[in-house]
């Protein structure tokens, strides 16, 4: 290419700007206000003033920046333009994130930064609105948030203009609060303190901003990625209060209009008058008023057995169908020196028996070997008691949900403070 | 509470479809409990073996812990 191609070209693209170190143009959009430029092709730090170019570093091209140079997006109906781009790293710790600076004529700049396929999109704010908090906390519009890290940024990379001398080794120190979906970032620099707030964008939001681009995957938890948008274990907390409180009530409703009816209640001697074990046939007995044509039933079976066991085979048949409901129970107790075991009273709860007239039939059997055989046992039927098994089983479902979100909410928290060095 | 205050707070819950599931599983879970309470259904029941003169017979676990003492005590 001709000397005088070259001119034209530089000085129609580039306004004439020239890059001292490899002679190709350079691009300056904001002359004003950019006091530092890096240039495109030879990643020469140059320092400008008064149209001249002095060297002041030169980067190693690594980790190219996702988004071309001057590329724009539309963030609230305003059109901004990527006029920088950073790959920083903590002073200290092998951390890695990129940031750009997104421009628009009239409005405040915006910084974009990506760590681990996470976005941060911050913009300054004023002084006044952010007030200190407790230890290692700042508020932000009444929400406090938490200290996450403390560090010093190392340019590795750079393209675009600068304000600051990004290469310096007495750059800012930062100090970044946390309370997801927002950060504070602290800026404390030579001339005082500047404060940024930023929020966590999505993927799908950045896809929208950025449709021509391949994002990176997802890596972790984001120093304020939310756990769930627009998600709050307060509201399942608030729902399981309200269905706790209406729980109780109906529980205190069923408790309190139990009918506890008595169907039989009998002494039941075991031996016959010729000396056989003999089956028991109740009277006949009526099951009644049910809302939806069952009840439960309350089989208790009192025995005064020792050391030794006794059992009945109970059938409940309807005297009307023949159908018939069976069920076993029994009773035994055992005792020693140190040591007892189970009891000479026992219950069966019944569930969804039909209403209708009955007679209970009683088969019973007793330990054959025990030194303490008895010849009675006692034995009650209740229509309708009081159930408090359901009550339970529905709370502890009615916990489970809001329960199981709060420790994934838990453990979500954990590896994202896991990346602090502040814990949480 | 005023209507607006309200309808924010319904539009902030509705913004997450687990507390829409919750609020319907529980709503479930409460008529589930009404109704076994009306109708004397125990969750946890003793077992019963059902049968009738049809011929049609319906079984349930029986516990063999008795038959253990029996055989080993």
């Amino acid at each position: 290419m001709s000397n005088s191609l070259n001119e034209y070209i530089n000085e129609f693209f580039y306004q004439g700007h020239v890059c001292p170190e490899c002679k190709k143009g350079l691009t300056i959009r904001n002359t004003s206000t950019s006091k530092y430029v890096v240039c495109e092709h030879c990643a020469s730090f140059l320092a400008y003033n008064n149209n001249k170019f002095t060297l002041l570093h030169t980067f190693l091209k690594r980790e190219a920046p996702l988004f071309p140079l001057y590329s724009k997006c539309t963030i609230e109906h305003k059109t901004y333009e990527v006029i920088s781009y950073r790959y920083c790293r903590d002073k200290n710790e092998a951390y890695y994130w990129k940031e750009y600076t997104l421009q628009h004529p009239q409005a405040p700049e915006l910084i974009l930064t990506e760590y681990q396929g996470h976005w941060i999109l911050s913009k300054e704010i004023h002084v006044s609105q952010v007030k200190k908090g407790d230890s290692n906390q700042i508020v932000f519009n009444d929400k406090k948030l938490k200290l996450f890290g403390s560090y010093k940024i190392l340019t590795v990379n750079a393209l675009g203009e600068f304000e600051t001398n990004v290469t310096s080794d007495e750059g800012p120190h930062y100090r970044e609060y946390v309370n997801a979906p927002d950060i504070i970032t602290v800026e404390l620099n030579d001339n005082g303190t500047v404060y940024f707030h930023g929020v966590h964008i999505s993927k799908q939001e950045m896809n929208s901003l950025f449709p021509a681009i391949q994002l990176p995957n997802q890596r972790g938890i984001g120093s304020v990625q939310p756990f769930m948008k627009g998600f709050s274990t307060r509201w399942l907390w608030m729902l399981f209060g309200i269905f706790s409180v209406l729980l109780i009530a109906l529980q205190m409703v069923f408790a309190f209009t139990a009918k506890n009816k008595i169907l039989i209640d009998r002494n039941v001697y075991l031996y016959d008058s010729s000396g056989f074990l003999a089956p028991h046939v109740s009277d006949e007995f009526l099951i009644e008023d049910t809302y939806f044509g069952t009840t439960n039933l309350r089989y208790s079976l009192y025995a005064n057995v020792d050391n030794s066991w006794f059992e009945t085979d109970v059938s409940l048949v309807n005297t009307m169908t023949g159908q018939e409901i069976q069920f076993q129970q029994g009773v035994e107790y055992y005792h020693g020196a140190d040591y007892s075991e189970g009891s000479t009273n026992e219950t069966a709860s019944l569930s969804y028996i039909p209403e209708g007239r009955y007679k209970l039939i009683a088969t019973a059997y007793r330990d054959p070997v025990t030194i303490n055989p008895i010849s009675s046992y006692t034995y009650r039927l209740v229509q309708e008691e009081v159930i408090w098994i359901n009550f339970i089983l529905i709370l502890l479902a009615l916990l489970f949900i809001p329960l199981a979100m709060e420790l994934w909410k838990y453990n979500f928290e954990s590896r994202r403070w896991a990346n602090s060095n502040f814990g949480s | 509470m005023h209507m607006k205050t309200i309808l924010e707070y319904y539009k902030k819950f509705g913004e997450h479809p687990i507390s829409l599931i919750y609020l319907t599983l529980g709503t479930g879970f409460i008529f589930l409990f009404v109704y076994a309470g009306l109708s004397g259904w125990i969750f946890f029941s003793s077992p019963t073996e059902n049968w009738s003169p049809d011929g049609h017979t319906t079984h349930r676990s029986r516990s063999t812990h008795h038959s253990y003492h029996r055989y080993h005590k």
